[in-house]
C-alpha cells in the first residue's frame, strides 16, 4: 500500500490523499473510490475513521482518495460563485476525473458520513460511472424543512418513549420541574398529528427521494446505507423506506446495515471496526478482493 | 496539480521525514516571503480532530502575512503513516525535529508554535536544539491531567453508548492497544509517556522570543512561564478569555479570532 498527498479537482484546487493498493496491474478493472468529508470533519473522518477505511480498502486492492471539499479541511474556498451543496458534487466528479487519468479507472464507489453520504447519493444519481454508494448516516435528503421537521420530531418521539420513559433521572427531572414540559407535549402532540394526517411536504419529499433511490437501483448502482443503531439517521431511514425495504432487497442491488451501540459519526475503535467489517465483505462480495478476486459476482444487473 | 495557489499563498501536500511517513501541508507567500519559517504542532488524538480548522486558520493568516508555514501529522496521526498505539511520546518529538529540517531547507530561522500537546512537544524540542522563537498555546504541562480528562470523555461516551470499558478497543483487535479514547489507541508506552510528563521537569528551552498564550488561567502554566523566564530575553504571557476550542466537537466549534490575531500579530512584530 502507497499514499500520495495530492491536489485534485480541476474548477478549484482540492486537498487529498490518494491510498494505492499494492499493485496497480487491476487497477482501471477494479471500481476507484472515492471518500467525502463527513460533515465539516476534515478527510481523515472522526476518529481518524476513514484513514482506516481507505487503508483497508487498499488493502483488498482498491485505489482510494480521500480529499477535502472547497472550504473544508485544507482545501481553500471556491473563487467562484457555485453553492453548496452543487459544489460538492462537481468537485467530487472532478475527482473521479483524476482518478480516470491517474489510474484508467472506468467505474466508482463513493462514500461518506451525514453530509458525505448526500453527495454520494446525488452524483451517484447524476454520473454513470458510478457503481456503488456507502451511504453512512445519511439524513436531510431534501431541503424541504417541514420534512426536516417532520422526521425530526419522529426521532425525539422515540427519545422519549423508549429513553426517558424508563430512565430514573429523566423522571426525577419531570417531578422537579426540570423538564421542558412545553417542548415535551409539542413533540408528543405532533406525533400523533403527523400519524394521523403527515404533512402534505413530508409525504411528497418522502415518495420523491423514494424515486430517485428506486432509480439508481434500477440502473445497477450497489446502495449500502449504514446507519448508527437509535441515530436520527435511522429515523430519516424509517421514513423514507416506509415498510417497503423489501420491495428494494428484492433488486439484488440494496443493503442496508445497523451498527449497534453507535454514535452519528462512527467514533469508537469497536465501531470503526464494525464498520470495516461491513463495508469490506459488502466490497469483496460484489468486486471480489485483491486476496481472492474469485469471489467477484459476475453478473451486477439489478 | 502539485500545489494550490490563492491569495497569494501557495499551499503544497506534501510526504517527508524518515521514509517519507510524515505528511504535512506547506504554505509560503508566492512573493517576499520573510525568513522566518513556522512550524505547526498539532494538538494530538481527539484534540487533533477539534482544533484542525482552527489550526488550518492561523496557518492561512500566518501565510498571508509573509510567513512561510509546515502544519505537519505525527506519526500514527492524520495523515501520516501507522498508527498512534505504534509510537511512544519521544517519536513524536521526533517529528518536530523532523519537520524543522524540512523548514529550515528554505527559512533561515525557525519559529515553533505548538497547541496543547503540540505545545508540549515544541517545549520538549526547543529544550534539545535551536529555534529562535516559540508560541506555546495552552500547552499541556502535566501530561497526567491531560489523560485524566481524555479518559473521562471516553468513559462518558462508552457509558452513552452501553460499551464496557475498553470494550471497544478489544473488539477492534488492536493488539498494541491498551486504552483508546474515542477513536484514538494509545498503547501502555505512550500513555506512560503523557502520564509521566511534567514539563517543568525537562531542559528548559533557552529561546530568545516566547509568547506563552492562556484561554484559561492554571497554576501549571504559571509554573511554567516562571521556568521559561529566565531563558527568554522576552517572554509575552497572555491570558485571552476564549472557549477552550479542544473541548468542543466540530461542528461546535466558534474559531477563537482573538486568539489567532494575537498569535499572528506578535509572531508579526519579532524583529527580523
Amino acid at each position: 500500500m502507497n499514499e500520495q498527498a495530492a491536489v485534485l479537482g480541476e474548477s478549484s484546487p482540492l486537498i487529498g490523499i490518494i491510498t494505492e493498493p499494492a499493485s496497480l496491474s487491476a487497477a482501471a478493472d477494479r471500481p476507484a473510490v472515492v471518500i467525502m468529508n463527513s460533515g465539516i470533519v476534515h478527510r481523515v473522518g472522526p476518529g481518524r475513521g476513514m484513514v482506516r477505511l481507505a487503508r483497508d480498502l487498499a488493502e483488498r486492492g482498491s485505489v482510494v482518495a480521500r480529499f477535502d471539499h472547497s472550504g473544508i479541511g485544507d482545501s481553500p474556498n471556491r473563487q467562484d460563485h457555485t453553492p453548496w451543496p452543487r459544489s460538492t458534487m462537481v468537485e467530487t466528479r472532478e475527482v473521479m476525473d483524476d482518478l480516470s487519468r491517474r489510474y484508467g479507472s472506468r467505474s466508482f464507489i463513493l462514500m461518506g458520513i451525514c453530509s458525505g453520504a448526500l453527495t454520494s447519493f446525488h452524483v451517484a444519481r447524476e454520473d454513470p460511472r458510478v457503481v456503488g454508494a456507502v451511504l453512512m448516516n445519511s439524513q436531510g435528503s431534501e431541503a424541504s424543512a417541514e420534512w426536516q421537521r417532520f422526521v425530526r420530531n419522529r426521532e425525539w418521539a422515540r427519545q422519549y418513549w423508549t429513553r426517558s420513559l424508563f430512565n430514573a433521572d429523566s423522571w426525577r427531572r419531570a417531578i422537579t420541574g426540570k423538564v421542558q414540559y412545553r417542548r415535551l407535549l409539542s413533540v408528543l402532540g405532533r406525533q400523533i398529528r403527523d400519524r394521523v394526517a403527515p404533512p402534505d411536504d413530508a409525504t411528497s419529499v418522502t415518495h420523491s427521494v423514494w424515486a430517485q433511490l428506486q432509480e439508481i437501483l434500477e440502473r445497477g448502482v450497489q446502495v449500502m446505507f449504514v446507519l448508527a443503531e437509535g441515530g436520527h439517521a435511522s429515523d430519516f431511514f424509517d421514513v423514507l423506506m416506509d415498510g417497503k425495504i423489501a420491495s428494494l432487497e428484492s433488486t439484488g442491488c440494496f443493503h442496508h446495515v445497523t451498527l449497534e451501540r453507535c454514535d452519528h459519526t462512527m467514533t469508537l475503535l469497536g465501531n470503526q471496526h464494525d464498520l470495516l467489517r461491513e463495508v469490506g465483505t459488502w466490497m469483496d462480495r460484489q468486486w471480489g478482493s485483491a486476496a481472492d478476486p474469485s469471489r467477484r459476482m459476475t453478473d451486477h444487473a439489478c | 496539480m502539485t500545489s494550490a495557489i490563492t491569495a497569494g499563498v501557495e499551499a503544497r501536500p506534501l510526504h517527508f521525514g524518515p521514509a517519507q511517513r510524515l505528511f504535512g501541508l506547506y504554505e509560503a507567500p508566492t512573493e517576499n516571503a520573510t525568513d522566518l519559517g513556522v512550524v505547526l504542532c498539532s494538538p494530538v488524538g481527539h484534540e487533533y480532530i477539534r482544533c484542525h480548522r482552527v489550526c488550518r486558520q492561523l496557518a492561512t493568516r500566518l501565510a498571508r502575512a509573509g510567513f512561510p508555514v509546515l502544519r505537519f501529522d505525527y506519526l500514527g496521526c492524520g495523515d501520516s503513516a501507522g498508527d498512534s498505539d505504534e509510537v511512544r511520546l519521544e517519536d513524536w518529538v521526533a517529528d518536530v525535529s523532523a519537520a524543522i529540517d524540512l523548514v529550515r531547507r528554505r527559512c533561515r530561522r525557525i519559529c515553533l508554535v505548538g497547541l496543547r500537546v503540540g505545545g508540549s512537544l515544541g517545549y520538549l524540542l526547543a529544550g534539545q536544539q535551536d529555534v529562535d522563537v516559540l508560541v506555546l498555546w495552552q500547552p499541556v504541562v502535566e501530561g497526567r491531567e491531560f489523560w485524566r480528562e481524555a479518559l473521562v470523555q471516553q468513559e462518558d461516551h462508552e457509558a452513552k453508548f452501553r460499551w464496557a470499558q475498553g470494550e471497544s478497543a478489544q473488539r477492534a483487535r488492536k493488539p498494541g492497544t491498551t486504552r483508546e479514547v474515542l477513536g484514538f489507541p494509545y498503547s501502555s508506552a505512550l500513555i506512560q509517556g503523557l502520564e509521566s510528563l511534567d514539563l517543568c521537569e525537562h531542559p528548559t528551552p533557552v529561546v530568545e522570543r516566547v509568547l506563552l498564550l492562556a484561554n484559561s488561567e492554571g497554576a501549571d502554566l504559571d509554573r511554567l512561564g516562571a521556568r521559561l523566564e529566565p531563558g527568554a530575553a522576552q517572554l509575552d504571557r497572555r491570558v485571552v478569555e476564549e472557549r477552550r476550542l479542544w473541548v468542543a466537537e466540530p461542528y461546535e466549534m466558534v474559531i477563537p479570532q482573538q486568539s489567532i490575531k494575537l498569535v499572528v500579530d506578535w509572531i508579526s512584530g519579532v524583529p527580523e
